[in-house]
């Protein structure tokens, strides 16, 4: 009876103890599993791409992933109203990198310093912060940076924003050039060279649309040697630079196709990829658009940005994931974004059009193949002296003033010089009611 | 007993008289008091009393007074040009002739369709480069225009298609005042030898003047608080060519986050134009009274 009384307590442990492990391996492998995530997400075909991957994140770890699209028309003041009132409506968000600084600032977004460090969350070969590019405008800052935002990582460098210059390769042949354009002067001798409108084919191809001419002007400001700010935070885009980067802009939108003023990124790639444009100084990722029924697809390549003789300085930008201070599910989000940008996960969303900062991509033959943009030396001469438009809270703003009156001077309502000094005047009395 | 009905009907009323408090009238108290204050959103600390200073602020902003203009271009345009094609169709219609059920059915289309929708669908329509419209215009041999990007052009985009898509419910509203006219009295003008012109002007229109009066105020207040289609079509350009006073106020409330300024344009808007909906039915109803 005593043995069998042992026997059976014996028994008994021993399953406790089986269950208990088994318990034990479940959380281990798939800690959470049965929990759903919510990803508010630029809607863009970037977006698309991860859509389609999330099944095999949940086959893998048990966790849902639900999307809610965001126009980038509205998505800042969207996540801008979701974040002051609190609510666990996004686990993940992916935006675009010029709001992170205030995001970040008015801690609305997760430091994922302590995430990056846990071995459970994070697999050893991430390899966060050397193994990715544009860190710091993704939410990577360090401490006593240069704009005074909090020192933490507030974000995983997304989607790619980087920005070569395309071009027609038969067209600049027909036009008698051997060599892509080096100097702003070249860009518009080359574009009213290659423009023939009657033929369909236009010298230039750029997104005009207010909200976007900011960023798109912002790289022919630098170049010119002209910038938003001085070191005070004083605008000085109206600059004898300044006005010279709006002129140039301008020339080269009445070489454009009618209509860009109200272009967005997507309306921009999809003229040039449908042979409507010889040259578009824009976004790298270009290429993935509209390759099914492009017609020119072997008929264009990818250079550096031109140069005043200084560097060549050109728009650094793109997509950054980041966790709202009010997730519900933090981990869990932390996990699909550093799933979906592990090694692997970030090659196949390149090559299905969601390009990776991800340094090992750029030497993929297969990125290679399908990219220009990564060929030879170009993310070199491009990515390392690219700059980002002023990494301060108050940018959104700041970019509306100067969108508004840029949009007056491309429309023909004001001069280069009146447009930019009236936004300098608004920009400079927000900025003093800003504090600065 | 009387007593006992009293509180019957509170039991009944109560409910949703504190539902429109709560949804209503709390939010509306809100909002004034906001515009007395000094609130940046996003900024903590930032919330002080400043008492007119908003509503001042109003007066003397140029952007405001820029986009106060376009909005009555805007609306004047969009009234006349629907009430005139949605009468002139609703008198097509009440001939009956065959097909009309179908046609009509077609004809309310748009109505029915989201203002994003209509947007967007229009922004592609409009697009110079591959749109329907810039393609019928080089087939006919004329040049292709930029619908959404050439000052003055951009806002008769905007018109054309608030005009497509609500000139059916003006149409509608005005067929169903037709069809509810009686038959003796046009019978009776007809009898007394007036021709089909001065049938509609003497008898008909009189007749429906009421319910046209209606449409014109549904069609104005909406008009007012357009900005759906300017959003997703012009986003205010060019050079703030379509910023109506709706958009612009969009961005002060959601752009630059000034949510006393906001509340204060907001509510000095709503009190225009509910001005100026009395004024158009005082003037209606004293000239119905003459």
């Amino acid at each position: 009876m005593k043995n069998s009384l042992i026997f059976a307590a014996a028994f008994a442990a021993s399953v406790c103890a089986g269950s208990t492990a088994f318990a034990q391996d479940k959380p281990q492998d798939r800690p959470y599993d049965g929990v759903t995530i919510h990803v508010g997400t630029q809607s863009s075909q970037w977006a698309d791409v991860f859509k389609k991957m999330a099944p095999e994140f949940t086959k893998e770890t048990g966790i849902k992933v639900e999307f809610e699209d965001i126009s980038f028309d509205v998505m800042y003041e969207k996540l801008k109203t979701t974040f002051i009132g609190g609510a666990p409506t996004y686990d993940l968000v992916w935006y675009d990198t010029m709001w992170t600084p205030e995001f970040s600032k008015s801690g609305w977004i997760r430091d994922l310093t302590p995430y990056l460090s846990d071995p459970k969350l994070t697999p050893a070969n991430f390899g966060y912060p050397n193994a990715f590019y544009a860190t710091e405008i993704s939410g990577g800052y360090a401490k006593d940076n240069a704009w005074k935002l909090p020192a933490g990582t507030y974000g995983i460098p997304w989607i790619a924003g980087f920005n070569p210059l395309y071009y027609r390769t038969d067209l600049l042949k027909k036009a008698g050039f051997d060599k892509p354009p080096a100097t702003m002067d070249d860009l518009l001798k080359y574009a009213k060279a290659m423009n023939d409108p009657k033929d369909g084919v236009y010298g230039y191809v750029m997104s005009a649309k207010q909200p976007r001419i900011v960023y798109d002007w912002s790289g022919y400001l630098w170049t010119y040697g002209g910038d938003f700010f001085d070191k005070n935070f004083k605008p000085i885009f109206n600059s004898p630079q300044g006005v010279k980067a709006l002129e140039t802009y301008i020339a080269l939108g009445k070489l454009s196709p009618p209509g860009v003023g109200a272009y967005h990124i997507t309306e921009e790639w999809t003229s040039f990829m449908q042979g409507h444009a010889a040259m578009a100084w824009t976004f790298q990722d270009l290429a993935s658009v509209a390759r099914k029924d492009s017609k020119i697809i072997d008929k264009f390549e990818c250079a550096p940005p031109v140069s005043e003789g200084g560097p060549r300085v050109s728009l650094l930008a793109g997509i950054t994931a980041s966790i709202p201070t009010s997730a519900a599910n933090p981990q869990a989000a932390y996990l699909f974004a550093v799933w979906a940008q592990s090694a692997e996960r970030a090659k196949a969303a390149t090559l299905q059009g969601a390009m990776s900062w991800r340094k090992s991509i750029y030497n993929d033959p297969d990125v290679q193949a399908m990219y220009p943009s990564v060929r030879n030396d170009i993310p070199a001469k491009t990515i390392e002296t690219a700059r980002p438009v002023p990494l301060i809270p108050e940018w959104a703003a700041v970019d509306q003033i100067i969108g508004e009156q840029l949009s007056a001077a491309f429309a023909g309502t004001k001069t280069p010089k009146a447009a930019l000094d009236e936004a300098a005047t608004r920009v400079a009395s927000y900025m003093k009611d800003a504090g600065y | 007993m009387i007593k006992a009905d009293k509180k019957s009907i509170l039991y009944f009323v109560g409910p949703a008289l504190v539902l429109m408090l709560v949804v209503a009238i709390g939010p509306l108290l809100y909002s004034v008091f906001l515009s007395f204050h000094n609130w940046n959103l996003a900024k903590a600390h930032s919330f002080q009393f400043v008492g007119l200073a908003n509503y001042l602020s109003f007066f003397v902003d140029p952007t405001i007074w820029h986009s106060v203009g376009r909005t009555i271009i805007y609306v004047g345009a969009c009234m006349v040009l629907e009430v005139a094609l949605g009468l002139g169709i609703a008198f097509l219609f009440d001939t009956n002739f065959r097909g009309e059920s179908w046609i009509r059915a077609i004809l309310i289309l748009p109505m029915v369709m989201s203002e994003v929708v209509v947007g967007l669908i229009w922004r592609w329509i409009y697009n110079a480069e591959y749109g329907i419209l810039n393609y019928f215009l080089q087939v006919l041999g004329f040049e292709r225009l930029s619908w959404l990007t050439t000052p003055g052009l951009a806002m008769t985009s905007l018109v054309i298609t608030d005009v497509w898509q609500w000139t059916p419910l003006v149409f509608l509203v005005c067929l169903a005042g037709l069809k509810s006219v009686p038959q003796d009295s046009i019978e009776a003008a007809r009898l007394d030898g007036a021709n089909w012109l001065q049938v509609q002007w003497h008898v008909t229109l009189p007749a429906i003047k009421p319910i046209i009066v209606s449409v014109v105020l549904l069609r104005l207040i909406d008009c007012f608080r357009f900005v759906d289609k300017v959003f997703i079509m012009t986003y205010g350009g060019p050079a703030n060519d379509t910023a109506l006073l709706g958009f612009r106020i969009y961005i002060y409330g959601f752009k630059y986050f000034e949510i006393g300024q906001t509340a204060a344009y907001s509510l000095i808007y709503v009190a225009a134009i509910t001005v100026l909906v009395r004024i158009l039915i005082r003037s209606f109803n004293s000239k119905a009274v003459a």
